[in-house]
């Protein structure tokens, strides 16, 4: 494969954080939240296979949904470079007190719990059917 | 010359060092510490005024407070599951945790097959990550040892009064044995609770399937002891070290150290192997600070550096190729229950990480197996949500309403004895270890069947099954015999064909019963260190 080395690279970082975060909260993240994931990466440093990341550069420029196409990549493959980049922001933004209430349920919600639960059922659905036409379209995993 | 050397500061080691605390004694010892964290000033870690923000975890989070460091780690050794090829438990992952199991893959080289081995290198060894179930050994837990409950009981009640146990004398009590010095059980969480009083109700339906439930035994300060302070609901046994509520060996050693002048530690000191004359034993180390071997003499060797640790030491010395020690585990597997009235409920942020209730099953083959029940506030919920198999989002909504109306079943079967389970001491230095992987299922099977009558609901699908050495329960490698052949040792713990050398811990375990052997290994290291004060010095 006689690629330009630069094309197979991922985005920058910071720009990748920001997107996944947004994809995942729909909200702007905090500076920490952006450094400490550059700063993750940097000490893991993942050794990326040329394909994998050729796919997620693909993916990050098409502006695809990143969590429709995470879900099935994990379950084609635990460990993939997307689910560890995604993870890895789900860690940084669950220890930041703004996020408490997105992973943990601190007053009583037995009413909205069944509705939300369902919501997520369907939502599943939804993301798996979308994550798996992003997958064959973009020829991904 | 020292009267005893004793090799290892875990719960074996340090219970000897106790006894013999009259005697010329030297501990050597790697020992790790998290002592970058903690207060510098003082040398006793019960009483240190930790640099760690204190107060409850989720109260923290709710803080301004920055708990970055705590929680993911200036180095983000909390994400190391993301990255690293193999995953280690929660709680040894955690920043302030990783003294636990620092360099050991460097210092002790193992292959594995079928097999997750872990050994630290740690001031206080593996209990620096226990759960601290504290439980005496029964006739029916030692029928494959040579020795007798009447043998261990005065130690055990010792430790109590050392250790503090809290617990309490309820159905169990037939396999936990004495009630001797418990201190008040602690409060449970809000799902053990729901739990424990659906069982009282059904108790029949329980007992005809064999099963007991009973509050668990926790060498955790329920009530202030001495510079140890009273177990005060943080939730940060995943995060926090030392904590002094709960039991650590470190605690023991240094007030040892405080007290007896004839005690001497040496950190920084790697065993490798010994030599024995007529009248003493030669320890050789490998002096970490300075990159050097050095030894030191004893006229005894009381060999604690856990089961993996001392078996290893003594096939260095010993040079005898080919030879492959047996070696006990115990199979485990985790079951999630969950109970749907529960469902929406706020969690309560003063829960414990530690053990809820216990659980114990007699099989229809007359098989002990032990469980521990566990609520799931303890650890962050993105540890959880990439175990299931759901995207992202729904996940997070999941773990986020399921939390206070989930538990986790931990359940450990007795070993297994077989030809397949083995270490050996390879020529270029490596301990070859070998197990297969044992896959059960008939208590997991009789437990998701009994909790669906009270509400508690699971599937088989769900069980989860470690592979075979996380429980970290090592035992069994040189087994305490009453006729002991080469590479076993005599009721006293004296290793076969030698005079002067003492195995401790785990590896003089005749067998591995499903209850957690800390406490025994403490137990039976003062039982023998008895022996040795009386007979040998």
């Amino acid at each position: 494969m006689t690629r330009n080395k630069m094309e197979v690279l991922p985005p920058d970082s910071i720009d990748q954080a920001r997107r996944i975060y947004l994809a995942l909260f729909d909200d702007e993240p905090s500076e920490n939240v952006l450094n400490r994931y550059a700063g993750a990466l940097k000490t893991y440093n993942p050794a990326l296979s040329i394909e994998d990341s050729m796919v997620l550069n693909r993916i990050f420029e098409k502006k695809l949904d990143l969590e429709a196409v995470e879900y099935i990549w994990r379950l084609k493959r635990r460990k993939n470079p997307l689910s560890q980049r995604v993870q890895t922001i789900s860690f940084l933004a669950e220890i930041e007190n703004r996020n408490l209430n997105k992973y943990v349920n601190l007053s009583d919600s037995r009413i909205e719990v069944l509705f939300r639960m369902s919501l997520s059922v369907a939502r599943t659905g939804y993301l798996y059917i979308k994550g798996s036409y992003l997958v064959w379209r973009h020829s991904l995993v | 010359m020292f009267d005893v050397v004793i090799v290892g500061s875990g719960p074996s080691g340090v219970f000897a060092a106790k006894e013999l605390r009259d005697k010329k004694v030297l501990i050597l010892d790697v020992g790790h510490s998290p002592d970058h964290y903690l207060d510098r000033n003082s040398d006793n870690s019960a009483e240190r005024t930790d640099l760690i923000p204190s107060g409850n975890l989720y109260e923290l989070r709710k803080s301004d407070q920055d708990l970055f460091d705590i929680l993911i780690g200036k180095n983000f050794e909390n994400l190391g599951n993301i990255f690293n090829e193999i995953p280690v438990s929660l709680k040894l992952k955690a920043p302030l945790m990783t003294y636990i199991l620092k360099d050991w893959q460097k210092l002790f080289p193992i292959t594995c097959c079928g097999f997750d081995a872990v050994q630290s290198f740690a001031k206080g060894g593996l209990a620096n990550a226990w759960g601290a179930g504290a439980y005496r050994f029964d006739e029916f837990d030692l029928k494959d040892f040579p020795i007798h409950v009447s043998d261990l009981s005065r130690y055990y009640d010792e430790i109590t009064d050392e250790i503090g146990i809290s617990g309490a004398a309820d159905d169990l009590s037939f396999s936990f044995g004495s009630d001797y010095g418990l201190q008040p059980p602690l409060e449970m969480a809000g799902i053990a609770k729901d739990l424990f009083s659906r069982y009282q109700r059904k108790k029949e339906i329980f007992e005809k399937a064999g099963i007991k439930i009973g509050k668990p035994r926790l060498a955790v300060a329920s009530r202030k002891m001495e510079a140890r302070s009273a177990y005060a609901y943080e939730n940060l046994e995943f995060f926090k070290p030392h904590m002094s509520s709960i039991y650590n060996p470190v605690f023991t050693l240094e007030k040892l150290l405080r007290t007896h002048s004839n005690i001497a530690y040496r950190s920084g000191a790697l065993v490798t192997r010994y030599l024995e004359s007529s009248e003493s034993v030669r320890v050789e180390f490998m002096d970490l600070d300075r990159n050097t071997v050095d030894s030191a003499v004893g006229r005894t060797l009381f060999l604690a550096a856990g089961a993996l640790g001392s078996s290893k030491i003594v096939l260095a010395s010993t040079k005898k190729p080919g030879i492959r020690l047996p070696l006990l585990d115990n199979p485990m597997a985790c079951v999630p229950f969950f109970c749907p009235r529960r469902l929406g409920l706020p969690i309560d942020p003063y829960d414990s990480s530690l053990g809820q209730l216990n659980l114990v099953h007699e099989t229809q083959n007359r098989e002990r197996v032990q469980a521990t029940f566990y609520g799931t506030n303890g650890p962050l919920r993105s540890d959880i949500i990439f175990e299931t198999p759901l995207p992202f989002g729904p996940a997070r909504i999941l773990t986020k309403y399921l939390a206070s109306a989930m538990g986790l079943m931990m359940i450990f079967y007795p070993a297994r004895k077989s030809k397949s389970n083995y270490i050996a001491l390879r020529p270029d230095g490596k301990l070859e270890m070998n197990h297969r992987d044992e896959r059960l299922g008939d208590a997991e099977a009789t437990l998701v069947k009994i909790f669906k009558k009270i509400g508690f609901y699971s599937h088989m699908s769900l069980c989860q099954y470690p592979k075979m050495g996380s429980s970290l329960h090592f035992a069994g490698l040189l087994p305490m015999k009453d006729e002991p052949k080469e590479f076993e040792t005599n009721k006293t713990g004296q290793l076969f064909g030698h005079q002067h050398v003492y195995i401790g811990d785990g590896a003089a375990f005749s067998d591995l019963p499903a209850k957690n052997l800390t406490m025994t290994l403490m137990a039976n290291s003062m039982r023998i260190a008895s022996h040795i004060k009386k007979n040998d010095l």
